[in-house]
C-alpha cells in the first residue's frame, strides 16, 4: 500500500510539476533578466576566482582575447537560439560552418574569384542548408534531431570530398581583416558579432517575426490557429541558423587563415549547451539572446581558465563538461528556489 | 467512511487576483454535494486546493472536525481524496488492468508481473461499477465514457473516501451520462462522500443531497436540495434573473455565410446551413458528431473534400487559418490550453497574436498601439488580470478564455 501512495503521489507531483512549470514561467517573464542575472553572478564568481588564481586574467589582452575566442561560438549560438526556441535543434552547424567557409575560400583561392563573391557564396551555402533542414522538418514532419544529424553528415561528407582532406590556404588580406582588423581600437570581429547579436535581440523582442517564433515554440497549434504560418516561421529559424553558421565559418577561417575539413567538428553540442545554459528552453517558447551570450561567455571562460592555469590540454574537455553540468544544475536549482519563493 | 469534510472560509490569491474570496461548505459522508458555478467562479481552484496542488492563503480544511493541512498531492491521496478530472489521466497504450494498477502492479514469486492477479483486481473494481469492460483491452480502444469508468475504478481500488468529479459528463453521451449518474448514486450508498462539480441542472437535481452555488470566488448559498430549485440556482449562479425559455427573435440582416454540401472524408457529409448578420447559429451534437470538424473546415484548418463555402455572396476557398482571418472569420477553439493560448506568453502577446499583421510596420511591432488595443479589450471583456504583461497561465480558466 505504501508503494501505491508513492506511485500515485508520483503521478500527482508530475502534475504538480507541470502546474508549477507554468508558475515558473510567470516568474520568468516577471524577471526575464533576473534569469540572466543568476547566470551573470555565476560568471562573476568564476571570474573573481580566476583573477585571484591568475593575475593575467584581468589584463586587457586576455579579456579581449577571451571575447575574440568566444565570437565563433557566439555567432553559432545566436542562430541556434532561434531554432531551439521553436523546440527544434540544429546539429548541422559545425558541418555547415566548415563546408560554407571551405567552398567560399576555395572559389577565392583556386578559381580567382573576388573575395566578396566567396563570402556571398559561403552565406548562400549556409542559407541553403537552412532551407533544406527547415523544409524537410516542417514539410515531412521528420524530427529535427534526425534531419540535422543527416545534414551534418552530408555537409561533412561534401567538404571531405571537396577538399580531399586538405586545408585551403592562404587567405587574402581583406578576408583576414575580419579577424585581425580594428576600428577605433576595437577588433572588427567583436563589432561584427556584437552587431549581429543586437540585431537578433531586436528581431526577437520587437518584430512580428520574433513574436511568431515565441508563439510557434510555446504552442504551435495555437499559433497556427491564430493565423501564424508556423511552418514558414520554423523553416526561417533554420535558415537563420545556417546563415549564422556560415558567418561563423567565415570568421573562423579568417582567424585561422585557412579553411579545413575538420573545422567546427563537434562544436554543435557546445552550441546547444551554451544556448540552454543561457535560459532557452529545449521545449521551446522561451529564451533570449542576452542569456545565450552569457552562456557562451561562461563556456569560453572555462577554456580560458584551462589555458591560464596551465591545466594540461588533455583535461580541457573534462573540465568543460563538469562546468557545463554544474552551471546547468545551478540554473535549475535557482529557478526552483525562486519558484518556491513565489508560491508562498 | 468519513463523517465530513469541511472547507472553512478559504481564501486564495494569485499575484494580485483573488481567485477564492470566501469558500465554505460541508461535504458529508454518504452524500453527494454539488458544486455549481459559472466558468471562472473558482471551482477548479478549489479542487486544486483539495488535491494539494495549492495551499489556501486563509481559512482551513477540516476532516471529521479536525483541521488539517493538505500540503501536497500525496497528502491528499493519503486522506482518501480521489479526483476525476475533466481531462482523463490514463495511459492510452496500456491495458485497462495495467491502468487500474498503475504503479502498483502485483508481482509473482518470480519477480515478474502477476498478470492474473492484476486482472482479477481490475475485474473486481470494475464489477463494483457494473462495468462490462475487459481488463485486457487497451484503454485507447475504449469510449470516453468507458475510460472514465476505468479511472473511477482505479480510484476505488485505492482506499478512496472522498470522490471529487469535475464536470464528468462534459464529453459523455446521454446513455453514458445516465449510467454514470446511477453509479454515483450507488457509490454514495456505499458511504463515499462525493463532491460533484457541474452546471447541468438536471444532473445536479438528480444527484444532489446538498448544493453549493459559487460566484466570483465566493459561496452565494449552500443549502440542501430541498431548499433549492433550478431557477433559483441559475439565478444565484449568474447573479441576475435568467429565463431559460428565452426566445430570441432578433432582426437578422444580410446573409453573410452559406455552406452547401460540405464534406470531408471520414468526418463530414453534406453539411448545409446559412448564417446572417446579427444571428447566432448553434451546433448541437455529441462528441465526435462533427461539430468541431465543421468549425475547422470553415477556418481552413482542415481541407474540404466537397461542397462550397459562400462568404458575402462569393464562393471562396479558405486555404489556412491566416486566410480565414483575412476573410473576417474568427475562431475560439474548444481547448484553450492546447489550441488557444501560448501559456508562457503574456496576456498582451496572446491577445494580439492573430492581429500582429495590423500592428506592425515593416515587421516592427508598434508597442504603444498594441498596449492600447489590449488595454481596451481588457476593459471591454472585463478580464481580471493585474496587468496585461502578466503571463496568461496565471489567470483563472474563465479569464484565460
Amino acid at each position: 500500500m505504501q508503494r501505491v501512495h508513492e506511485q500515485e503521489a508520483g503521478a500527482g507531483s508530475a502534475r504538480a510539476g507541470q502546474k508549477s512549470g507554468t508558475s515558473k514561467i510567470s516568474q520568468k517573464s516577471l524577471g526575464r533578466y533576473m534569469g540572466s542575472l543568476g547566470l551573470f553572478l555565476v560568471i562573476l564568481v568564476f571570474g573573481i576566482v580566476l583573477s585571484i588564481l591568475s593575475p593575467v586574467f584581468l589584463s586587457t589582452t586576455n579579456i579581449v582575447n577571451l571575447l575574440i575566442q568566444s565570437t565563433i561560438l557566439a555567432a553559432l549560438a545566436i542562430g541556434s537560439t532561434f531554432v531551439i526556441m521553436t523546440g527544434g535543434i540544429d546539429q548541422s552547424v559545425g558541418s555547415v560552418l566548415a563546408v560554407s567557409s571551405a567552398v567560399g575560400l576555395g572559389l577565392i583561392e583556386h578559381h580567382g574569384m573576388p573575395v566578396i563573391v566567396g563570402v556571398l557564396v559561403s552565406l548562400i551555402i549556409g542559407i541553403a542548408f537552412g532551407i533544406f533542414n527547415g523544409f524537410i522538418i516542417t514539410r515531412f514532419q521528420v524530427p529535427a534531431l534526425i534531419v540535422t544529424l543527416a545534414s551534418m553528415g552530408i555537409g561533412r561528407g561534401i567538404i571531405l570530398i571537396y577538399t580531399n582532406g586538405a586545408n585551403i590556404s592562404p587567405v587574402p588580406d581583406s578576408y583576414v581583416y575580419l579577424a585581425n582588423g580594428r576600428i577605433l581600437g576595437i577588433p572588427v570581429i567583436l563589432l561584427l558579432v556584437g552587431l549581429l547579436a543586437v540585431i537578433a535581440h531586436i528581431i526577437l523582442s520587437n518584430t512580428v517575426y520574433g513574436r511568431s517564433v515565441y508563439a510557434s515554440g510555446g504552442n504551435e497549434l495555437a499559433a497556427r490557429l491564430a493565423g501564424i504560418r508556423t511552418k514558414r516561421v520554423i523553416t526561417m529559424t533554420y535558415v537563420l541558423s545556417g546563415l549564422m553558421a556560415a558567418v561563423a565559418g567565415i570568421l573562423l577561417s579568417a582567424r585561422l587563415e585557412s579553411a579545413g575539413p575538420t573545422a567546427g567538428n563537434g562544436i554543435e553540442l557546445t552550441v546547444i549547451a551554451a544556448v540552454v545554459i543561457g535560459g532557452t528552453s529545449l521545449f521551446g517558447g522561451q529564451g533570449n539572446i542576452l542569456g545565450t551570450l552569457l552562456g557562451v561567455l561562461l563556456i569560453s571562460l572555462v577554456s580560458n581558465a584551462v589555458n591560464l592555469l596551465g591545466v594540461p590540454p588533455a583535461w580541457d574537455q573534462l573540465v568543460k563538461g563538469v562546468v557545463i553540468l554544474v552551471a546547468a544544475l545551478l540554473d535549475v536549482y535557482r529557478r526552483k528556489y525562486s519558484k518556491a519563493g513565489l508560491s508562498k | 467512511m468519513i463523517e465530513s469534510l469541511e472547507v472553512r472560509n478559504v481564501v486564495k490569491r494569485f499575484s494580485g487576483v483573488t481567485a477564492l474570496k470566501n469558500m465554505h461548505f460541508k461535504l458529508r459522508g454518504g452524500s453527494v454535494h454539488c458544486l455549481v458555478g459559472e466558468n471562472g467562479a473558482g471551482k477548479s481552484t478549489l479542487i486544486k486546493i483539495l488535491a494539494g496542488h495549492y495551499m489556501p492563503d486563509e481559512g482551513e480544511i477540516a476532516l471529521d472536525g479536525q483541521p488539517l493541512r493538505i500540503a501536497n498531492p500525496r497528502e491528499s491521496q493519503r486522506l482518501g481524496i480521489s479526483i476525476i478530472h475533466q481531462e482523463l489521466l490514463l495511459v492510452p497504450e496500456l491495458s485497462v488492468a495495467e491502468n487500474i494498477s498503475l504503479g502498483r502492479l502485483p508481482k509473482a514469486g518470480s519477480g515478474l508481473i502477476d498478470w492474473k492477479s492484476a486482472q482479477q483486481k481490475a475485474a473486481s473494481s470494475l464489477a463494483l461499477l457494473n462495468a462490462a469492460i475487459d481488463p485486457k483491452s487497451k484503454v485507447a480502444e475504449l469510449s470516453t465514457g468507458e475510460q472514465q469508468l476505468v479511472e473511477i475504478a482505479r480510484s476505488l481500488s485505492v482506499d478512496t473516501k472522498i470522490l471529487i468529479l469535475d464536470e464528468p459528463t462534459a464529453s459523455l453521451s446521454e446513455s453514458e451520462t445516465s449510467r454514470l449518474l446511477s453509479i454515483i448514486k450507488d457509490l454514495k450508498k456505499r458511504g463515499l462522500a462525493i463532491l460533484y462539480v457541474s452546471h447541468r441542472m438536471e444532473e445536479v437535481f438528480d444527484l444532489a443531497d446538498d448544493i453549493t452555488v459559487i460566484r466570483d470566488g465566493a459561496v452565494v448559498q449552500s443549502a440542501s436540495k430541498e431548499e433549492m430549485d433550478p431557477d433559483k440556482v441559475v439565478r444565484l449562479m449568474v447573479g441576475r434573473d435568467v429565463s431559460l425559455e428565452r426566445k430570441n427573435k432578433g432582426v437578422h440582416g444580410r446573409k453573410v455565410l452559406e455552406v452547401r454540401g460540405l464534406g470531408r472524408s471520414g468526418a463530414l457529409r453534406n453539411v448545409n446551413f446559412h448564417l446572417h448578420e446579427g444571428e447566432i447559429v448553434g451546433f448541437a451534437g455529441l462528441v465526435g458528431s462533427g461539430r468541431t470538424e465543421i468549425a475547422r473546415c470553415l477556418f481552413g484548418v482542415d481541407r474540404i473534400d466537397e461542397g462550397e463555402i459562400i462568404l458575402q455572396n462569393e464562393t471562396v476557398r479558405i486555404r489556412d487559418p491566416l486566410d480565414a482571418i483575412r476573410k473576417g472569420i474568427g475562431l475560439v477553439p474548444e481547448d484553450r490550453k492546447n489550441q488557444g493560448l501560448v501559456l508562457q506568453g503574456s496576456v498582451k502577446n496572446n491577445a494580439t497574436l492573430s492581429v500582429l499583421g495590423r500592428l506592425q510596420r515593416f515587421g516592427w511591432i508598434k508597442g504603444g498601439q498594441e498596449t492600447d488595443l489590449v488595454q481596451s479589450y481588457k476593459e471591454q471583456l472585463r478580464i481580471k488580470t493585474p496587468s496585461i504583461d502578466t503571463p496568461v497561465s496565471s489567470l483563472s480558466g474563465g479569464n484565460q478564455q
